[in-house]
């Protein structure tokens, strides 16, 4: 995995030191950090409740039975873990590094999606892989061992873009929805160069059913501003053919595109409640992090 | 289309170049990129107008090669002009064009001298090749440049010359000239040249003589000139009181004077007078060719102060000299007593009788003036306050009650003369009141004549330079004074011998002249000589502090105008005939300057009214005495005399505008529409790299 030397301590730190609490409320059978519509054996109080003959005598409140003269039982709010299903774009335009940055679209995913991977393990919430492209390259089930982690770097290292691939979102999306069950987590770190309005469908019916969705837009600088000068020859990653152009007499319209792109997945997740966060490679990945942590806890608590 | 330089047209070949650079498959490097679905649809949307701007950009570059190429190429093209097309190198021309009064005949149903000089001038101008530089002097007083360099755009000199108009004025074709020499020779030409366009009208041709030699004169007359030479002009008016005691019922007689230049009789020429913009006054004369006869007019003004008016003639070929203006001033006169020790009334033995008569006779724009002679006596018993001045003759021995009345007279700052009689024994009580000590009355060895006359004293001002018309006066008597040279005394008048004949003094504040002989025929000869009546009118208005003059101010057009205001004026307001006001430089006018504040905008013929503030008025007010009259230059509207000169006869042109086929050059066009497609190319080029 490729970090940055100057980011490298403001990664570790920020891995250290943040947690994920996702927007909807998670089913797992095994006990966590996170908040589940079940009520069970937990130490966060949920509510009072009329004793019933057959009640555990051990959760009657007696310091209520003192005031009021009547039986109360203590409810507490079963705590879950999580379960978790990483989106690793594989396609051709991943590989894209350009001329800003110094490390290619895919490995500043890799660094994200891993730093997700060890702080959901690090909270006990189990975490599974899936890289993708025109088909399904690589799945690693959800687990929640601590020797996972390392199992996951090791995958999401071994995989690689091939050119000329495109993007298989509707596979990918369709096995995570299975996946991670009702109310998971899925985190995706992709371009969308080539996702259509499929994926749109995809992602609102998966956050409809209360599904905790983050998607990394990841773009490079030179996808954003074009900076090249006289006549190039442009090839396209992901098979769509090449052309001859001057792109200083398009670089204008070109960024407005690109901007009206940006604007409307962002639109999207405004409007299905999902984390949208632009994730530039010469942005520190730390910040990416932390933003995304944010916007999370401030969705949780809009809620 | 003719070309002096095909070969230049090889420079056409750059074109082929440009156009392979800009249809040629550029060497580029291929570079994948990740959003080329994105990057199509922006480049397909964007394509059609940025091939446009290419194809926009490569056809004013090829049009600028191509401009260029042409140009340098020298090419020509055919045109029929008037007169034909200049041909050579580039030339710098000055045309001095003609404005004077004589410019402006006109015979019926034909366009006048001067529109035909201006259509002349014209020509010349559209003769003229994009490089060839021009400018225009007009020659009537002042002579002024219609643009203060020699230019190469047409246009701007052909729009203001169109606006110039004919004066009234002179011709001053030497300053004309002095200016054209002046343009040409700043200017960056090959070849110079002058050409003069005019009627030829006046007393004296151009002096030539100063223009350089590399600079070419070309004298161009009118081919057609006017059939008829007749003209008819107002050559003067007059106004003149008609008797002493005119001034105070406004009696006048206005005397219009009127020459016929031409060589036929003009019978039943209507004459009209007009005071104040109405017409008072009509008649006929007849005026036989070449002379001038007099109409007088009889006006009656009914109040003092200053009065304008005008005469007008029928019209003829020249209007601009049927109508003369005229001011002038109706004021009370002057009332002087004459005392005499020797008064016989109605002798002419009398010392007064030839000063009186002197004194009564009127003369044209002169304050008339009025006497009354008295004996000693009586005039001691007159209260002389009534008078503005006194001439006291053959005073022996006073009585001692006119000597009182006449210090008296003295000390209220009045004016008195004394001359000797032929029974003079003694000035007796006067003596006190004389600038000298008076010795003896001498008698004169041989004959005594006048050796020179103290010419800044204002009682001179009227006298001719050379003729005084005392010159051969004879003194065989006079007073002998005590010599002394002490400041108060000033000697007017000096005698052969260095003997003063008239002395001014100051007196008990009053001004006291001294007539050293006598007034009569008794010491000298002076009453028969020419300069005796001048002598003793101006004497009279200076001892009655009354020498402004009559009529007003006249100018001739053009000609510049010096106006002295009478009191100091911190602003000064010259409104023009048609109404024009003029600002005369705020400067502080001083009526004792000599120069006054020259006003030079005198094109138009008329009243001219002064008004000014003083620095303790609050609103301007009319200066009556600065107001002027500027007329026509009738000496110059005599249009049957031509110039009187040898030499640039040889230089008249009578040149045919006939049009003419010619090669006009259009390079300097081409590279002017070159310069046009260079900034269009900046700019284009500059705001699409402003846009990416």
């Amino acid at each position: 995995m490729v970090v940055h030397r100057d980011s490298e301590q403001q990664l570790l730190d920020a891995v250290a030191q943040l947690t994920i609490e996702v927007r909807h409320a998670v089913t797992g059978l095994q006990g966590g950090t996170h908040r589940s519509p079940v009520v069970g054996p937990s130490v966060e109080f949920s509510e009072h409740n009329r004793y019933h003959p057959g009640d555990d005598v051990r959760n009657i409140d007696w310091k209520a039975l003192a005031r009021t003269d009547r039986y109360y039982i203590k409810a507490h709010e079963k705590e879950a873990s999580l379960s978790c299903l990483l989106l690793l774009d594989c396609s051709g335009s991943m590989a894209y590094t350009g001329t800003g940055a110094d490390y290619s679209k895919l490995a500043y995913a890799r660094v994200l999606l891993g730093a997700i991977a060890h702080i959901l393990l690090r909270q006990g919430d189990s975490v599974g892989l899936l890289a993708f492209a025109d088909d399904r390259k690589m799945y690693v089930p959800p687990r929640r061992n601590p020797g996972h982690l390392a199992t996951l770097l090791a995958q999401m290292q071994s995989v690689d873009c091939k050119e000329s691939t495109g993007t298989g979102f509707s596979d990918a999306l369709s096995t995570a929805a299975r996946v991670v069950g009702h109310n998971g987590f899925v985190v995706m770190a992709s371009d969308m160069w080539t996702a259509d309005s499929q994926v749109e469908m995809w992602l609102g019916g998966m956050a409809a059913r209360a599904h905790n969705i983050a998607l990394f837009h990841v773009l490079c600088p030179d996808e954003l501003h074009l900076p090249f000068s006289g006549t190039v020859h442009f090839d396209g990653m992901e098979g769509e053919g090449g052309m001859s152009m001057r792109p200083l007499l398009i670089r204008d319209a070109y960024m407005r595109a690109v901007e009206a792109e940006r604007h409307r997945w962002r639109s999207l997740a405004a409007r299905f409640a999902f984390s949208y966060i632009d994730a530039v490679t010469d942005e520190v990945p730390a910040s990416v992090l932390t933003r995304l942590v944010r916007h999370v806890k401030r969705q949780r608590k809009n809620r | 289309m003719t070309l002096a330089a095909p070969w230049m047209l090889l420079g056409l070949l750059a074109m082929i170049p440009l156009v392979l650079l800009h249809t040629r498959v550029p060497r580029i490097d291929r570079t994948p990129f990740p959003a080329m679905r994105l990057l199509m649809d922006v480049a397909r949307a964007e394509r059609q107008r940025t091939r446009l701007h290419d194809n926009i950009l490569l056809l004013l570059r090829l049009a600028i090669i191509a401009g260029v190429c042409m140009a340098m190429s020298r090419p020509s093209i055919s045109v029929w002009r008037p007169g034909g097309v200049r041909s050579g190198p580039a030339i710098g021309l000055v045309i001095v064009l003609d404005t004077s009064i004589s410019m402006g005949v006109r015979e019926t149903g034909q366009k006048s001298v001067f529109e035909q000089a201006k259509e002349m001038a014209t020509k010349e101008i559209d003769r003229l090749r994009p490089t060839d530089m021009v400018t225009v002097i007009t020659a009537g007083m002042p002579a002024t440049p219609l643009l203060e360099r020699l230019t190469v755009d047409k246009g701007e000199l052909l729009s203001r010359l169109q606006r110039v108009s004919v004066g009234a004025g002179r011709i001053d074709d030497a300053a004309a000239l002095e200016r054209a020499v002046s343009l040409l020779g700043t200017a960056d030409v090959d070849t110079r040249e002058i050409l003069y366009i005019t009627d030829m009208v006046g007393r004296a041709g151009p002096d030539l003589s100063r223009i350089p030699q590399d600079m070419e004169v070309k004298i161009l007359s009118l081919e057609e000139p006017p059939a008829s030479v007749d003209n008819v002009a107002i050559k003067d008016v007059v106004v003149t009181v008609t008797g002493t005691d005119a001034v105070t019922t406004g009696d006048t007689f206005i005397s219009a004077f009127i020459v016929n230049y031409g060589s036929t009789r003009v019978s039943g020429l209507d004459v009209v007078l007009h005071i104040e913009e109405e017409e008072v006054g009509r008649g006929k004369v007849t005026v036989p060719p070449r002379q001038t006869v007099e109409k007088r007019f009889h006006h009656r003004f009914s109040r003092r102060g200053y009065h304008v008016g005008q005469v007008r003639i029928g019209d003829d070929i020249l209007k601009t000299d049927n109508v003369r203006h005229f001011g002038t001033e109706i004021t009370a006169g002057i009332n002087v007593l004459i005392i005499s020790g020797d008064y016989r009334p109605g002798s002419h033995l009398s010392e007064s009788f030839y000063l009186e008569k002197a004194l009564s006779t009127s003369v044209a724009g002169q304050v008339p003036i009025s006497s009354r002679v008295t004996d000693m006596e009586t005039g001691g018993a007159l209260s002389l306050d009534r008078y503005d001045g006194v001439f006291l003759l053959a005073p022996d021995r006073p009585p001692d009650a006119l000597c009182h009345a006449l210090e008296a007279y003295l000390a209220q700052g009045g004016g008195l003369l004394v001359a000797p009689g032929n029974k003079q024994t003694s000035f007796g009580c006067l003596e006190a009141l004389l600038p000298r000590e008076v010795l003896s009355d001498a008698i004169a060895d041989g004959d005594l004549q006048i050796k020179s006359l103290e010419r800044s004293h204002p009682v001179f001002d009227v006298f001719d330079e050379d003729m005084t018309g005392l010159e051969n006066m004879t003194i065989e008597r006079y007073l002998h004074v005590k010599p002394s040279t002490a400041p108060p005394v000033r000697p007017l008048i000096t005698l052969t011998n260095g003997m003063p004949l008239l002395l001014e003094g100051t007196v008990s504040g009053g001004r006291v002249l001294l007539f050293m002989t006598s007034m009569d025929r008794d010491w000298s000869d002076a009453p028969i000589r020419p300069g005796y009546l001048p002598l003793v009118q101006r004497t009279a208005h200076y001892l009655a502090d009354s020498l402004s003059v009559f009529q007003l101010h006249q100018v001739t057009a053009g000609e510049p105008v010096s106006i002295t205001p009478e009191m100091q004026v911190e602003e000064l307001v010259v409104v023009s005939p048609d109404g024009t006001r003029t600002r005369v430089p705020s400067q502080t006018a001083s009526p004792d300057e000599e120069t006054g504040l020259k006003y030079t905008r005198t094109q138009v013929p008329g009243v001219y009214r002064v008004w000014g503030k003083t620095k303790d008025a609050s609103a301007m007010v009319e200066l009556t005495t600065a107001t002027f009259v500027v007329n026509p230059a009738v000496d110059e509207t005599d249009i049957s005399k031509k110039w009187d000169m040898a030499s640039p006869t040889s230089l008249v042109q009578f040149r045919s505008y006939k049009p003419e086929k010619g090669w006009l050059p259009i390079w300097s066009y081409l590279l002017m529409s070159v310069l046009a497609l260079l900034f269009v190319e900046g700019g284009l080029s500059c705001w699409r790299m402003r846009r990416a």
